[in-house]
């Protein structure tokens, strides 16, 4: 019963006598269970002015922006599942050789750029407001960054629409070279519009940075991460925090350094990794640029083959590490119990921020004019990416074990994300290895590879976040449950099913990119066709599982909008938000008025879409984690709830969630 | 001394003589060994899946952390893993310069888009050669070069009275304009081989497919 509930409740569908109801119920079971939690509960914390109506507009539309390109990709990638499975003659002009370059190059761009960039962009900077209570460094750089993006990357498919079709990693020199004289689909123009783009995408890529460095470093800020007494706030110190560092510290160094949140980690660690590797891959940019322009290239093969890879990898990341960081936001929160220990929390992420990098170099495994050297690191570095995520997915499956796991459709989503996550690293570890890596490598078995890590992982977690912010961000209700449980299903067993039967293709030894892979001139290749027709069909699921959830989102757009958070107009004192008056806002002497607009602020849509959302400060940090930093002394928190569940009225559904919620909240901290 | 002076491969011959019979001659081998780790750590992947989704359906009454005190035992574990696939695996690795034993024969193959073409060594451009003559248990070493773009020379074996119903892939290895790489192999069966790119090369990559054949000498 109470799952359900929670879920009716996610999704505010319950009529207003069943909320009386279950709200006296649900009243009840607290009192019986208060004892039981644990003090440490971890809640959403209060919508905060950092993330002001400004943030939340561009947040949305980098978000809307990714998915759409999302759509586009993956109508392309059934295109190229159409030639694979023998039928091109069903897409007409589209169907030929040419074409499917085309395809393979705008699917692979649009999915790992196209969609991850903006998502990352829009992710990242929604956590540092939400999570660490910021308000961005500057948040006017983000109609630019969006612009920047939009532009490169529609000049990148634009390319693509007239004839360029290297490959979404375009080995050097195949942009300059795309078939024997006369007969290449593409000239030196699209290869400069091309490299153009990206030079523009890369560039909105280090406005991005900028503004989240920021937004973690910046002195600016009247906060606890620059101002708590006692606390080193040195910039190494901040550094280490930041990207999780302070996990390997000792204690008495750790004890003195104020842990970041791990969403904010995560989104330092992802930023930190595009952004050492854009050098090297600007450099590669500019030299196509150039080649397009008819003059000498300055970079040889091998090193544009490593200038490519350097920073390929960390874009394969750029979404999923700060994804991750939601899992061990979110996860808590759904758990209702806080991490063992924040130390775990922390220790992945220096690695990931290490090998994220590092590994680059099991691209070239098959190079053997790589220096042997490099392939030794990556091999090692994979093989560490494989200890991260196996302490990641250890901590967090350590934390669901037996804990009263709320399974919302976020939850589902990012359990099949994990799933995805796992059963893709197995593969990934196994190509990791140079030794195995020639059997593998550029056969479908690296297809299926990312394919359960993106498709299967980074796409369902991003599906769950969205779930779980968009009523924030967009001040919308989800239109429909029963549409999102569809998509949920769909994609999971269509994603599953997919990337499943892209591994078996890959173990017989099909080999990747191949428009026909049935050849008369292999005899033993006449028996993929029930695998490629498999896979056709699992790409169908796919993407048939879109059309419920565009709907749904369409229809959600479309809907009423819900009460837009308050901004209220005196709190600079009440929020938690770096300003030079919060300093003084414990005071005790603060008008009910100015608290109940503090509390209404508080109580903004997110809070009541999500029962298990409260309004206390804890974030998923440790527990000496507040949003605010008022210091210890100041309890700012309940007299919000206290105000607030006096005032709220009680006619919207919302309201009266909330109230259930606050006072459900109320007795934790009390009990606590 | 001698395991001291020689590269790892030496070391697991010293081991095990049979090392490199098994690199050489069952490549197959290899995968089939592969798909069913994958296919059972998938299985348990699933399995743990289940049981968390079972656990939280019996939940604590008061939280104990009962798995996360094992986080650092798993570590452990997943090190040693790590370690023993990596140390094991070390010895077939797939670099030439990696091997002491030398190769009998070298032939030198040419990529362009979208053909190959093999000659005996050392000449280069020569006329391109269907049968390879060579004697069973020579060690080969493939030079490959390309004349434009990257290709990728990928060798499958196919035996149609086999079990094998899918052909299997023997080895690869990338060619890269302006650069020499190598791959080194001992066949142990006469018959045909087939070559497939394995680099997309542009439109025609799919049709850049080619064969030789091994006849015992
Ligand atoms: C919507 C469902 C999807 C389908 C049906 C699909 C299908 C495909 C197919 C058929 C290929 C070509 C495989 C080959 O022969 O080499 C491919 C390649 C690729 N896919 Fe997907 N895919 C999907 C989702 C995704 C997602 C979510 C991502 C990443 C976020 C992704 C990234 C890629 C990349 C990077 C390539 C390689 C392109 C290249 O080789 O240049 N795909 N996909
Ligand atoms: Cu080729």
């Amino acid at each position: 019963m109470r799952e359900k509930e929670r879920e009716e409740l996610l999704f505010g569908y319950l009529e207003r006598g069943t909320i009386k109801k279950r709200q006296e119920e649900r009243e009840e079971e607290n009192s019986m269970s208060q004892p039981q939690m644990p003090s440490t509960l971890t809640a959403e914390p209060a919508a905060t002015q950092a993330l002001t109506p400004y943030t939340r507009k561009w947040v949305r539309r980098l978000i809307y922006l990714s998915f759409l390109n999302f759509i586009i990709a993956g109508t392309l990638a059934l295109f190229m599942r159409t030639d694979q499975g023998g039928a091109p003659a069903l897409i007409g002009p589209l169907g030929t050789p040419q074409v499917f370059g085309q395809l393979l190059t705008a699917h692979g761009l649009g999915m790992f750029v196209g969609w991850q960039f903006p998502f990352a962009y829009g992710l990242c900077s929604y956590v540092f407001p939400k999570y660490m209570g910021r308000k961005l460094y500057n948040e006017k750089l983000l109609p630019v960054i969006f612009t920047l993006f939009a532009v490169g990357f529609y000049l990148v498919w634009l390319s693509i629409l007239f004839g360029f079709g290297p490959g979404w990693y375009f080995l050097f020199p195949l942009p300059f070279h795309g078939g024997p004289a006369g007969t290449a689909p593409w000239g030196p123009a699209e290869a400069l519009v091309f490299f153009g783009g990206m030079i523009i995408t890369n560039i909105s890529l280090i406005v991005f940075a900028f503004n989240i460095f920021g937004s973690a470093f910046s002195t600016k800020y009247d906060d606890k991460y620059n101002n708590a007494p006692r606390m080193n706030h040195s910039f190494s110190a901040k550094f280490a925090a930041s990207i999780g560092f302070d996990a390997y510290m000792p204690k008495a160094v750790r004890e003195r350094v104020v842990s970041y949140p791990p969403a904010v980690i995560a989104a330092m660690v992802t930023t930190l990794d595009m952004i050492v590797s854009a050098p090297p891959f600007l450099t590669l940019l500019g030299d196509g640029a150039w080649v397009s322009l008819n003059q000498p290239g300055f970079l040889n093969n091998l090193v544009a083959k490593n200038f490519v890879w350097i920073n390929y990898h960390p874009i394969v990341y750029f979404a999923f590490f700060p994804l991750i960081g939601m899992y061990y936001t979110l996860i808590p929160i759904f758990a209702r119990k806080n991490f063992a220990s924040e130390r775990w929390v922390r220790v992945p992420w220096p690695l990931l921020l290490i090998t994220g990098v590092g590994v680059y170099s099991h691209h070239l495994f098959m190079d053997t004019s790589q220096p042997y050297v490099l392939q030794l690191m990556s091999q090692n570095m994979s093989m560490t990416i494989g200890i991260a995520s196996g302490i990641s997915v250890f901590t967090i499956f350590a934390l669901i074990w037996r804990s009263r796991y709320e399974w919302n459709l976020t939850a589902k989503f990012f359990a099949a994300s994990i799933l995805g996550w796992i059963v893709g690293g197995f593969l990934g570890v196994e190509q990791g290895n140079t030794s195995l890596d020639i059997y593998e490598h550029n056969t479908y078995l690296v297809v299926s590879h990312f394919h359960f890590n993106a498709l299967d992982g980074i796409i369902p977690a991003a599906f769950g976040v969205l779930y779980w912010i968009l009523p924030e961000i967009a001040s919308k209700q989800w239109y429909s449950k029963t549409l999102g449980e569809i998509h949920f299903w769909g994609s999971s067993i269509g994603g599953f099913g997919l990337a499943g039967t892209f591994a078996l293709l890959g173990y017989i030894g099909v080999p990747r990119r191949e428009y026909s892979p049935i050849s008369q001139a292999l005899p033993f290749t006449a028996g993929y066709q029930p695998f490629l027709i498999l896979a056709f069909f699992f790409a169908i699921v796919v993407a048939a599982a879109q059309i419920p959830f565009i709907w749904n989102l369409i229809r959600t757009l479309l809907g009423p909008t819900i009460k837009p958070p308050v901004v209220a107009p005196v709190p600079e004192v009440a929020v938690p938000v770096p300003s030079p008056l919060s300093r003084q806002s414990p005071d005790p002497t603060l008008s009910s008025e100015v608290r109940e607009s503090k509390g209404t602020a508080g109580a903004s849509p997110p809070v009541s879409f999500r029962p298990e959302g409260s309004i206390s400060g804890a974030s998923a940090g440790p527990a000496t984690t507040t949003m605010t930093s008022l210091g210890e002394a100041d309890k700012p928190e309940y007299q919000r709830i206290e105000t607030q569940s006096l005032e709220l009225d009680l006619d919207s559904t919302d309201d009266i969630l909330s109230k259930v919620e606050l006072e459900r909240q109320e007795g934790m901290n009390k009990s606590g | 001394m001698f395991i001291v002076q020689n590269s790892a491969r030496d070391l697991w011959v010293a081991l095990d003589p049979n090392v490199f019979a098994i690199l050489a001659g069952e490549a197959g081998y290899n995968l089939t060994y592969l798909e069913v780790i994958f296919a059972a750590a998938t299985a348990i992947t699933i399995v743990g899946f289940v049981a968390l989704y079972w656990s939280t359906k019996h939940p604590e009454e008061k939280d104990t952390h009962a798995l996360a005190k094992y986080e650092a035992h798993w570590v452990i574990v997943i090190v040693i893993i790590f370690i023993l696939f990596s140390v094991t695996t070390l010895p077939y690795l797939p670099y030439p310069y990696a091997h002491s034993v030398k190769p009998n024969v070298v032939i030198d193959v040419q990529a362009q888009q979208f053909s190959w073409c093999l000659s005996p060594a050392p000449a280069w451009g020569s006329p391109c050669v269907q049968n390879i003559n060579i004697t069973l248990g020579d060690v080969v070493l493939f030079y490959v070069r390309s004349l434009d773009v990257t290709h990728g020379f990928g060798v499958y074996q196919w035996n149609p009275n086999s079990s094998n119903a899918y052909g299997q892939i023997l080895f690869q290895v990338q060619v890269m304009p302006n650069y020499t790489n190598s791959v080194e192999y001992q066949f142990t069966t006469p018959g045909t081989y087939y070559i497939r790119c394995l680099e997309f090369c542009g439109y025609g990559h799919y049709t850049m497919i080619s064969s030789f054949n091994i006849t015992a000498v």
